[in-house]
This record gives structure tokens, sequence and C-alpha cells, in this order.
């Protein structure tokens, strides 16, 4: 019989997995073309001329990491509260850009993705942010390298939760 | 006697086992894992912009960092006071190139609509007026906008010169002070 930790432990992985898969895919597609990601972000009209190209190299290289974070389990709270800012932030500017009435490209996932602005990017959004928070709140569930380190003894304070719920599940890690 | 002894000792040693194991796994006070949680942050946020600005060394066409961004640095753009100075001159022409319904709410003075949308047949019919200017102004709804750049390109294309996109389009040609008009023909 599956315990009540461990169903909590897969729920968990599987919003890992979730957050990590859709920020990695938005990183990969955006990490080659800085300069058609700084016209989506000039568009917007939210930033300061000044720091759109900065934000255009930036956040691609941010989603990949972050994303390559969640899906191994690796300083996952860390990475979570990052894609928490992302996910928050990327809301917001689409709610703006909809009350201003803009109708813009989303460039959500690269130039290759040319849907407009629209309700359901903030829902979308919306529900990414609270996978992160909870990923935040709750620890990585289960598989995750903090718990594998936790339990080897190498990992940070902030993994021994994850370690300790591997291993209630059974060392699902290894 | 000896049983009983040794059952303590083995108490005792599985009471300091579960000790330490529970020292391990003690979730540490609600600070100190912020504080790390944080730390993780800083490192991972550090670590891509370390590696963005090093693809952007290793590019062929770097991104220029922290200057204004425009939508395309290869064509110049005129702040409205220069932008007015070109338009007293009598010999330039001003390009509209926003949609021709935001032209027929308002538009810059003498301006031409020359709607992205409809590029090149827009400019096959002002071929008359672009051909005797001397510059060109053309603005659209600020520097975030595109379709300036995109007219302005198409100009160029087209064997038109100088061209030059208005910095802040409309808004900043109004907040500058000068006047605007309305109507759909100049």
């Amino acid at each position: 019989m599956i315990g009540r930790t461990r169903w909590r432990g897969m729920a968990l992985l599987l919003a890992r997995l979730l957050l990590g898969g859709v920020l990695l895919k938005a990183g990969l597609a955006k990490v080659g073309e800085p300069s058609a990601l700084a016209e989506t972000i000039g568009h917007f009209g939210l930033v300061p001329l000044r720091l759109v190209t900065l934000l255009a190299v930036w956040i691609p290289w941010l989603e990949c990491i972050v994303g390559g974070c969640l899906l191994a389990g690796l300083l996952s709270a860390s990475a979570a509260l990052l894609a928490a800012g992302m996910t928050l932030s990327f809301g917001l500017a689409v709610t703006s850009a909809l009350l201003r009435g803009l109708d813009i490209a989303c460039g959500c996932f690269g130039s290759a993705d040319t849907s407009h602005v629209q309700a359901l990017h903030v829902a979308m959004d919306a529900l990414l942010f609270v996978v992160s928070v909870c990923i935040l709140c709750q620890g990585p569930g289960l598989a995750s390298l903090d718990g594998f380190l936790a339990l080897q003894g190498w990992g940070s304070s902030d993994s021994a939760a994850a370690g300790e719920e591997d291993a209630e599940g059974g060392q699902v890690f290894l | 006697m000896s049983a009983r002894v040794g059952s303590g000792a083995t108490e005792r040693k599985e009471a300091e086992l579960r000790g330490t194991c529970a020292g391990k796994l003690e979730v540490p006070p609600v600070r100190q894992r912020g504080l790390a949680v944080l730390l993780g942050a800083l490192v991972l946020g550090l670590l891509a912009l370390s590696l963005g600005l090093y693809a952007q060394q290793r590019t062929t066409e770097p991104l220029a960092l922290l200057t204004p961004w425009q939508i395309d640095p290869s064509l110049p753009v005129v702040t409205p006071q220069k932008a007015h100075e070109l338009y007293d001159l009598g010999t330039t022409v001003l390009v509209d190139a926003r949609t021709a319904q935001e032209y027929a709410r308002e538009h810059l003075p003498f301006s031409s609509s020359l709607p992205w949308g409809e590029v090149e047949d827009g400019i096959n019919r002002l071929e008359g007026v672009l051909s005797h200017a001397k510059a060109i102004v053309v603005y659209c709804d600020g520097p975030t906008c595109g379709a300036s750049f995109k007219v302005a390109r198409e100009l160029v294309k087209s064997g038109y010169a100088p061209v030059y996109v208005l910095e802040a389009g409309l808004p900043g040609w109004k907040r500058a002070g000068y006047p605007v008009e309305d109507g759909s023909t100049p």
C-alpha cells in the first residue's frame, strides 16, 4: 500500500518535471536568438530600453538552468524560487499587454511561436507559478538529486527534507 | 542479568543511531533555509548571466548590451526636435506607418499614410511625393513599435535616402509640444 508521504512525493515529482520541462523547452527555443527575444521584450514596453538586450541575453539561459535543475531535482528550492519569479513576471507582463490592448507576439517559445498575447498565457503562467510555489514550500518530492545527496550526507541542510522523503519512499533515486 | 545488560546496550546504540539520523535529517530553522535558498538562486542567476554573456562573446553578431535598444540599429533615429527641424525645411516627407484608422484619428501635420500592411502599394502610390524628398522621417507609436522600422527598411530597399525613424513616435512628438492633425487626408 502506498503511503500518504509517497503520494505527496510523486505529486511533487510530477509537478517538478512539468515545470522543469516547460522552462527548459522555452529556454532552448530562445537561447540562440537573443535579438528576436529583444524585439519581443521591447514590444511589451515595460522595461527601460537600456535593459532590453541584457534581459534577452539572460532570460533564455536562466530558463534553461532553472529547468534543468528542476528536472534533476538539484537546488530545487532555489530553482523553484526563480521559476516563481519568472512565471509571475511573465504573467504580469502579458496581463499588462492585454489591459493596454497590445496585439503583440507572446514569444513564449521563441520566434517559431507566433501566438499573440492572450488570456490563455496568463492562465498558463498562473498555473506554473502555483506549481513553483508548491515545490518551493513542499520540497522536490521523489527522485531528486537533493534527496540523494542528503542521504549520502553531502547535501545542504536545505535538501535534508528531500532526503527524508526519498528515504521514506524507499530510495527511489537509485 | 547479562541478557538484560546486552539488551540495554543495544537500546543505547539504537538510540544513538536514531539521534544521528535525526540530526542529519533535521529540518533547519526557517531563516537558515531561506538564506540557503536565496544564495542558491543568486548562484543560478549569476551562472545564467555568465553563460549568456559568454555566448554573446562567441557569436558573430553580438548585441550591444546596456545601450538603448532599437528594433533595427542600422537605421538612424531622430529626436522629435530634429524631426521638427527637418519638417521646417519643407523638403522632408513625414510618413505614418500605422494603420489607416489610426492615421485618421490623428497624425503629424502634412504626413502621408503608409501602413506597414500595404507597404508595397503605398510606396508606389506615394512615389511622386517621395521622389522629391530630401529626407524621409517615418513614425508610428514609439520606440517599441516595429512598423516604422519595417516601413523605413522597405523605403531604403526601394532606393530612398536618407530615411530616418522618429525615435519616440507620435507620442514623443506630442510630448515635445508639437501639433498634430486629425482626418484621413493630410
